[in-house]
């Protein structure tokens, strides 16, 4: 900016009432042509002057050097771009519109090979660095450029984050920490154990029960010496969260110490009237509090049918694998839950094979208690983590059968629609047609919120078979429940049938 | 008419995100019925929420739509969805001839435009040239009088100085561009109004605001002496004041024929209207040209051109120093995505057309630039995008696909189009590897 210009600025700022004003004078063309001016008012002549310095000061600009550190370019991608329809339906999912797809869309388009294009990768990075869930989804559609990209931008730090978690692990803030323990934990457990082990002094008592909570992901015996040793750090979180970590490993010093409590505590009487002989835990000991058991119970007295100490025993034998019973006293898993159910102490029974069924993952105490409590009037426990132990196909199963049991009946009727909601996110055509007709017969029979739960499960179902099925009913609907059904139920079914046939086609 | 339309170009002629999201649902073959097409039209029956189902038509040619559907919309979401439709699965469409309905419609079309020519013709003819000239003496002499009265306010704002002026209100400014739409001066009360938000608008606000004062008093100036200037920076002067050329008397003249590629569109708010503009380069002038359309809330824009494309067409400039607004005389056939070869710049290049620009007219906001090897890069949170030879131009902080455009150029150089006001570049398309892409 040239003095002169600056010297009108300055004038015509304070004003020319305040400041007289004055050409300077200047040489050359611009000198020249100011010279001609002649204005009796000062301000008049300021805004001529004005004119021409800021007309000469713009045609003489010239672009600017700035020195810029050289920006590495990308690699061409191999992997095939997805077509321009179904990146159209990536914008409109990341719009807002049938955002519950993008889950199914991410892994077909990984599923038929191909890549997003660089025009919404800026826009499904910033929806992945908000949404955490979706963070490994993309990793496997953005391509060599949305990993060259992430680069550039620290927003989008945890696409490269897998290569870096030594570092992040070394300098990050506590919950990019974590996360950096928890990917590691995944490919190397033993070289995670390593680094945690190396900084435990060091770490904040606060953090300390994060850490080893993270240590579920592949936990072995080669962690029991270090758990172990947590049980006896100053906090309760740590001391609790090392318990269950080493509970979940039946080998352990911890899992035999409970199974000799536990076996002080039950037994199992055969033949004719066999039953199962229940001492109750005296007290809470030193000991016991140090493997974890905890003295007071959660349930409120009001609603206890526990009592303290079937509370202490419910612990005790949840962390014993119901395997070691079903080999010591022979007996089958039906078998327990019926000798069990008439028992005494039945709720505390039931609560230890539960938390034993979750520890253990046991499919098979998963599945009989799952049939158990469906249908209870007030069930102990929710039968949601329950069925998330069993395999997907057999989850269809399981879910198929208690809703063929369900029938017309009201009772149990809430938990089987939360466990066709929860359990499962694409069905099969054979559990599609299962619940749909299941909720065709109930709306018929005016049982309305099997027709609003359509619209959470139009993006499970297997979109063309539904879609077919949902169509048939249309003449039945109310005018409104057309409606809704059009813009809820068929609308998102649609997209979903053609998102998936765009991303199958040409592959 | 083998054009490759792109759901891209389409989604682009939605009135607003609903419409579009809309339309992309029901581009779907199970909405529609008896869906065809010819050389020049596409149609289809979709069952809505009426009884009937809706009659949705299209002429390629435009493309220009039309739906016996309620909506206020356009083109609305049926017209969008039948074209993308068409876009995603042309073999759902049975080529044949138009049914009666479509047929009557593109025959109403040619007519309608056949009657514009001869209206305009016929117009011409009606009007009385004394009563014309009479009205033209009145406004020459209300403008007259404003200008007068906005030279004796500017003198007044640099006497009492631009500090007092800064802590005015917003009406200060709206009252004197009040008076300036009273005096008929459209074109002054504009400026003005761009001024007032100078004020509040941050570091270097005094420059700014000096800047386009002194470049109104020049104009001021000029209209004082206008029989002494060239007959191109008359018309300049005369439309920045508020003359706008009569179109049809432009419309009379012959025009530029040519293929006209559509570089770039950017849609922004001006007064109340929703404003269009269209850069398009004519292959064989080498020239660029300036479509503007003016729209009232989700109106459609009158005409619909299709950046990506490239368009046969007359084009009638209006009379300037540096030729760029133009009206759009005739068109003809769209053709082809454009990949022909057209000149491109550097970043030194650009300058210096600017500056041999505002030579020609010293008022010269925008100029389209094209250039041809840049590299998107980020500065200190700033983008920018440098040429081979290391000079740098900064991308408009409007502009709000900075990481798009890095992401496209996947840190190598583009062809890249946009407008440049002498400080800052706003991108509105790019070319990647000879294919085009909008940013706006």
């Amino acid at each position: 900016m040239t003095n002169l210009w600056q010297d009108l600025v300055t004038n015509a700022l304070l004003g020319t009432e305040r400041k007289a004003f004055a050409l300077a004078q200047t040489g050359g063309a611009l000198g020249e042509l100011l010279n001609r001016l002649e204005g009796a008012d000062q301000a008049l002549l300021l805004l001529q002057g004005a004119a021409i310095v800021a007309l000469h000061q713009q045609a003489g600009r010239v672009p600017i050097d700035v020195e810029i550190p050289a920006l590495s370019f990308c690699e061409a991608d191999e992997v095939p771009a997805c077509s321009e329809r179904a990146a159209q339906h990536l914008a409109l999912m990341l719009s807002g519109e049938y955002r519950d797809a993008l889950v199914e869309w991410l892994k077909a388009l990984a599923e038929a090979g191909k890549r997003v294009n660089a025009m919404l990768l800026p826009s499904l990075l910033n929806y992945a660095a908000a949404n955490k869930i979706f963070r490994p989804l993309i990793l496997p559609v953005i391509g060599r450029r949305g990993v060259w990209l992430a680069l550039q931008n620290p927003e989008w730090s945890f696409v490269t984050s897998a290569t870096l978690a030594a570092e992040i692990w070394q300098t990050g803030n506590a919950e990019d920490r974590l996360g950096a323990l928890k990917q590691l934990r995944q490919d190397n457990p033993a070289l995670a154990l390593e680094w945690l082990s190396a900084s435990w002094p060091q770490e904040a008592p606060p953090d300390r029960a994060r850490f080893i909570e993270a240590l579920q992901i592949n936990v072995s015996m080669a962690d029991e010496e270090f758990l172990e040793n947590a049980l006896d750090d100053k906090r309760k979180e740590v001391r609790r969260a090392a318990a269950e970590m080493l509970a979940r490993l039946p080998p352990s010093r911890l899992c035999q110490r409970m199974l000799e409590r536990a076996s002080r505590l039950i037994e199992h009487k055969s033949g004719l009237r066999s039953r199962f002989d229940i001492t109750l835990p005296e007290a809470c000991d030193k000991a016991m509090a140090r493997d974890g058991i905890d003295a007071a119970s959660p349930f409120s007295q009001a609603n206890d049918k526990l009592g303290q100490r079937g509370w202490w025993l419910a612990q005790i034998l949840g962390a014993v694998p119901l395997e070691v019973w079903r080999k010591r006293w022979k007996i089958s898993t039906a078998e327990m839950l019926k000798l069990s159910d008439k028992n005494e102490w039945q709720s505390a029974l039931m609560l230890a094979w539960f938390n034993a069924a979750q520890r253990f993952r046991d499919e098979a105490m998963a599945e009989a208690l799952l049939k158990i409590i469906v249908g209870k009037e007030t069930p102990l426990f929710s039968p949601l983590p329950l069925v998330g132990l069993l395999p997907l196909p057999r989850r269809e199963q399981v879910i198929g059968d208690l809703l063929k049991a369900l029938g017309n009946k009201e009772q149990g009727k809430g938990a089987v629609m939360a466990l066709i909601g929860y359990a499962i996110h694409q069905w099969s055509a054979g559990f599609t047609r299962l619940v749909l007709e299941h909720a065709r017969q109930r709306i018929k029979a005016d049982d309305r919120g099997w027709f609003y739960a359509l619209r959470t499960w139009s993006y499970f179902m297997s979109p063309t078979l539904a879609l077919e099925e949902v169509m048939k009913w249309k003449p039945q609907l109310e005018e409104y429940e057309t409606k809704y059904a059009g813009e809820h139920i068929e609308a998102p079914l649609r997209f979903r049938c053609e998102m998936l046939e765009e991303l199958r086609r040409g592959t | 008419m083998p054009i490759a339309w792109t759901a891209e170009q389409i989604i682009a002629l939605a009135p607003d995100p609903s419409s579009a999201k809309a339309g992309s649902a029901l581009a779907n073959r199970s909405k529609w019925l008896a869906l065809g097409c010819s050389a020049r039209a596409l149609w289809g029956a979709c069952q809505g929420s009426g009884k009937n189902p809706y009659q949705t038509q299209i002429d390629l040619s435009e493309p220009a739509f039309q739906c016996s559907c309620p909506s206020r919309k356009f083109p609305c979401k049926h017209g969008l969805g039948l074209f993308l439709l068409f876009v995603a699965q042309e073999a759902a469409f049975t080529k044949q001839e138009p049914p009666t309905w479509v047929g009557e419609w593109l025959v109403k079309r040619d007519a309608r435009a056949e009657q514009r020519v001869k209206k305009e013709e016929s117009e011409e003819r009606n009007v009385d040239p004394n009563a014309h000239l009479k009205r033209a003496e009145q406004r020459a002499r209300k403008v007259e009088q404003g200008i007068v009265e906005l030279q004796q306010w500017l003198r007044d704002l640099v006497r009492q100085g631009l500090a007092a002026a800064q802590t005015k209100p917003y009406q200060f400014w709206e009252a004197q561009a009040a008076r300036l739409v009273d005096a008929q001066a459209a074109g002054l009360a504009r400026m003005l109004r761009q001024m007032a938000g100078l004020a509040a608008s941050g570091e270097g606000w005094q420059h700014r605001l000096l800047e386009r004062l002194s470049r109104l008093q020049l104009l001021l100036e000029g209209y004082q002496r206008l029989d002494s200037l060239p007959f191109e920076t008359q018309a300049d002067i005369r439309q920045l004041i508020g003359w706008n050329p009569v179109q049809e008397e432009l419309l009379a003249q012959d025009g530029v024929r040519d293929t006209w590629l559509v570089l770039g569109q950017r849609v922004y708010e001006e007064e109340k209207l929703r404003a269009q503009r269209s850069w398009l380069y004519g292959c064989e002038s080498r020239r660029s040209a300036l479509l503007l359309q003016f729209a009232f809330g989700r109106d459609n824009f009158d005409i619909t051109v299709l950046a990506g494309l490239g368009l046969e067409a007359e084009l009638v400039f209006f009379p300037s120093a540096y030729p760029l607004r133009a009206l759009l005389k005739q068109r003809g056939e769209i053709n082809k995505a454009f990949d022909a070869e057209f000149s491109a710049a550097s970043v030194l290049e650009i300058y210096e057309a600017r500056a041999a620009a505002l030579a020609r007219n010293p008022w010269l906001e925008l100029l389209p630039v094209t250039l041809s090897a840049v590299t998107p890069l980020r500065v200190n949170e700033q983008w920018l995008v440098q040429d081979a030879k290391g000079k740098s131009l900064r991308l408009s902080k409007q502009f709000d696909k900075g990481w798009e455009l890095l992401a496209l150029s996947g840190g190598r150089a583009l062809q890249l189009f946009g407008e440049w006001n002498g400080e800052q570049l706003f991108p509105l398309s790019v070319w990647v590897e000879g294919k085009f892409f909008r940013l706006s």
